[in-house]
This record gives structure tokens, C-alpha cells and sequence, in this order.
């Protein structure tokens, strides 16, 4: 009996070793595909890294000084200056909006349908110095659909378009013509021949379009549009339509209603008078 | 039938699911040019000078954590860390509705959305999509016993 038992006190302690050294076994096993898995993640989150620092992505345009402007841009802000109110003798007290926008950005055109009227109207009054700040942010986001349909860099050739009517004398037009034809789905992009047309639906004719045609083939304003690009980066704009009244940036809800922009306009020229 | 709450297949369920959240989503932003350093940017959370660093570290991160809980391996840990990151976003995107910042209008690519009560609604879901997916990376960080794993 005491034998036996003794034996069976044997075979479950052996046992209970056993499943310890099992443990033991699995618990190395474990330490060792932890490590070598760990390690091969890092590879990988390493090699991921270098791809874009290699790809040169992310940088973004740097500013050419030298780069062509059109009429009336000045390369302190790369904007379009529209109105009157720029040229008033006292233009420093009268306020300044600046509104960010991508020709190809559904918002911003919806923008124009909502506050465009009200903005012209200020503008006609001289009472606010508007300034166009292009960007053209959307082409990187867009730039399949934009090849798909035949408008490769549509955001950047639509501002360069804009640059040779702004040299025409028909900027503030050919921005909202732009905007009233922008294509339904968004990606498709505006045609040269589109812009062509709206160019002269807004009276660039003749010879001036002759000149509108030769400046937008030959990039003239590529520079210019890709300076204006690296100040939307730069000055830290996240999206757009932004608007900025005074330095002020403007909520969605203060640009996209048209009483409420035209009161603060207005109380901003009070304000600096 | 074993009970729900750490149940092994639940939970491989959940870190096979995010999983491929993060491997999505990081892949996404790290092909995207400016993808990612536009989209922090657009939460205005942080100074925008720091956005391009994150925009880098970002993706990278997700990914990371993605072929972690893909293999099952610091499922523990990386189940964790998926429940901080999302946590983050959601305060992230609700800071964004508080502020009343219009981030969705073209911004990513997708709709043009402009109404507040179009907003509203996105915002909506996206909180309660990224705290389903918070909730799953507790769970694992809990229970991270699960099947499939190259760690018992």
C-alpha cells in the first residue's frame, strides 16, 4: 500500500513537473516570437518611414520670388486684390477679407451661391478690400479622378486661368463664373475649353483672349500659383473656404451667411475708423 | 456554449476587425500627399508647424499597431494603445462639432456637406464609430487571450 502510494505521489509529482517545464517551454516560445515579431514590425514601420522621405513627398512648393504675378498681385501675399476700396486714400482703414478657396472645392462654390452677392455688393460699395487667396491643396486629393477625366492638375490650371483674367481686367468675374460652372461631381475638373468659355463669357474677346489663350498655355502663372500654395501651407489655413476679416478668421457659420458677414464687415469698418 | 464577455472568439473578431481599421487608415494617409498633415491640421488641436510631424508618425503608428493585432502578437498592449488613439480621435472630432469648424467640405476628398445638420449628423456617427472601435481595444487589452495569435 504505502508503496503504491508513494508511486502515485511519483507519477503526479513527475506530472506536475511536467506541465511546468511545458510552460516554461511555451513561456520562451512566447518571449522569443514577441521579440522577433516586435523586431520585424519595426522593420517594416522603419521601411514605411523611409518611402516618403525618399519619395521627396510631403515638402510641398517653396516659394519662387522670381516668379511672374499678374496684375496687381503683390508677393507679400501672392492675393488677388478686387475693388475699389483698395486704391481709396483711406485704404488702410477699411477692412480687409481674405477668403481661401480651391477652384475644385464643393464648399466654395456653394460658398459663392450663398455670400457671393453680399460680398460683390460690399465690395461695390467700397467698403471692404476683398482679397483672393487661392490654393490648390484638392489637386493632390483629386488627382485620379482629375487624370480619369482628362483634367490632369485641374485646381492649379484653373488658377493659372484665373491669373490671365485677372491680367484682362476680368478677374473678380471670371472667379465667379468659374465657380457657377464648376462640374457637378467633384474630381471631374474644369477643361481648357471650359475655361476658354468662361474667359469669354466674361468679355475676354479678340485680342485678349488671344493673350488669355497664350498666357494660360504657356503656364505663365504657374509659379505664382504654386507661391500662393505655399503660403496656404504656410500660414497654417486648414481647409477652405476660409475667410479672415482683420487677421480674424471667420467661423463656417459667420462666411456662409450673408447678413450676419456683411454686419461684421461693416462693424470692423466702424471699429477702424 | 461559453459565455460572451472574453470570449476568444469575440475577441479575435475584434482584433482581426481593427486591425484592418488601422492598416486601412494608415495606408490611406500615408499614399495621400498631404493627406494626413492636411487633416490634423484641419482639427486645429495642435500648433500647425507640428502637423507634418504627426502626419508622419501617424500612419506609421496605425500601421504598426495593425500588423500587431493582425498576428496577435502584444495583443495586450496594442489593444490598449487602440483604445487611447481612438479615444483621441473622438475628442477630437468633438472639439471640431463644439467649435462649429466646417472640416468635412472637401477636405477629405469626399462630400461637400455644408449644412449644419449634415455636419451634425457625420460628426455623430464617426464619435460613435470610433468609440465602438475604442470599446473593442478594451476589450482586448482585458481579454487578450485569442485564437489565430502567433503569442498563446
Amino acid at each position: 500500500m504505502a508503496k503504491d502510494n508513494t508511486g502515485a505521489k511519483d507519477a503526479r509529482n513527475a506530472a506536475a513537473a511536467a506541465r511546468a517545464e511545458a510552460k516554461a517551454t511555451e513561456q520562451a516560445r512566447d518571449r522569443k516570437v514577441r521579440i522577433i515579431g516586435g523586431l520585424v514590425v519595426l522593420v517594416v514601420m522603419g521601411g514605411l518611414l523611409a518611402i516618403p522621405l525618399i519619395a521627396g513627398k510631403n515638402k510641398g512648393p517653396d516659394t519662387n520670388a522670381s516668379a511672374a504675378v499678374p496684375t496687381g498681385v503683390t508677393k507679400d501675399t501672392y492675393g488677388v486684390k478686387i475693388g475699389s476700396a483698395w486704391s481709396a486714400p483711406n485704404a488702410d482703414k477699411i477692412p480687409l477679407l481674405q477668403i481661401w478657396e480651391d477652384f475644385q472645392c464643393p464648399a466654395c462654390a456653394q460658398l459663392e451661391v450663398n455670400s457671393g452677392e453680399a460680398i460683390n455688393k460690399l465690395v461695390d460699395d467700397g467698403a471692404v478690400r476683398l482679397e483672393l487667396r487661392p490654393t490648390i491643396f484638392l489637386d493632390d486629393k483629386l488627382s485620379g479622378q482629375n487624370m480619369a477625366a482628362g483634367n490632369p492638375d485641374s485646381s492649379k490650371v484653373t488658377t493659372m486661368a484665373f491669373g490671365c483674367a485677372v491680367d484682362a481686367g476680368k478677374g473678380k468675374d471670371f472667379h465667379r463664373t468659374v465657380f457657377a460652372n464648376q462640374p457637378k461631381t467633384e474630381g471631374d475638373g474644369f477643361s481648357i475649353g471650359l475655361l476658354t468659355q468662361v474667359a469669354q463669357s466674361t468679355g475676354i474677346t479678340g485680342t485678349a483672349l488671344t493673350t488669355f489663350n497664350e498666357c494660360l498655355a504657356s503656364k505663365k502663372y504657374e509659379g505664382w500659383v504654386n507661391n500662393s500654395y505655399d503660403r496656404f501651407s504656410k500660414e497654417g489655413v486648414t481647409s477652405t473656404p476660409s475667410g479672415i476679416l482683420n487677421g480674424k478668421e471667420l467661423t463656417g457659420e459667420e462666411l456662409f451667411t450673408p447678413e450676419t458677414l456683411t454686419k461684421l464687415v461693416l462693424a470692423a469698418g466702424k471699429s477702424s475708423k | 456554449m461559453k459565455r460572451i464577455l472574453g470570449n476568444p472568439l469575440v475577441g479575435t473578431l475584434f482584433r482581426v476587425i481593427l486591425a484592418f481599421v488601422f492598416l486601412y487608415a494608415g495606408g490611406v494617409k500615408l499614399i495621400e500627399d498631404h493627406g494626413a498633415r492636411d487633416a490634423i491640421m484641419a482639427y486645429r488641436l495642435i500648433p500647425p508647424s507640428f502637423a507634418p510631424v504627426l502626419g508622419y508618425v501617424l500612419p506609421l503608428v496605425e500601421i504598426g499597431l495593425g500588423l500587431l493585432l493582425l498576428v496577435g502578437l502584444f495583443v495586450k498592449e496594442a489593444g490598449l494603445a487602440s483604445a487611447i488613439i481612438m479615444f483621441l480621435f473622438i475628442i477630437g472630432i468633438a472639439s471640431v462639432w463644439i467649435r462649429g469648424y466646417s472640416i468635412d467640405c472637401g477636405c477629405f476628398g469626399g462630400g461637400g456637406d455644408i449644412s449644419p445638420e449634415g455636419r451634425s449628423a457625420r460628426y455623430a456617427i464617426e464619435i460613435v464609430r470610433d468609440a465602438v472601435f475604442t470599446l473593442m481595444g478594451f476589450w482586448l487589452y482585458r481579454w487578450p487571450s485569442t485564437l489565430i495569435a502567433l503569442e498563446k
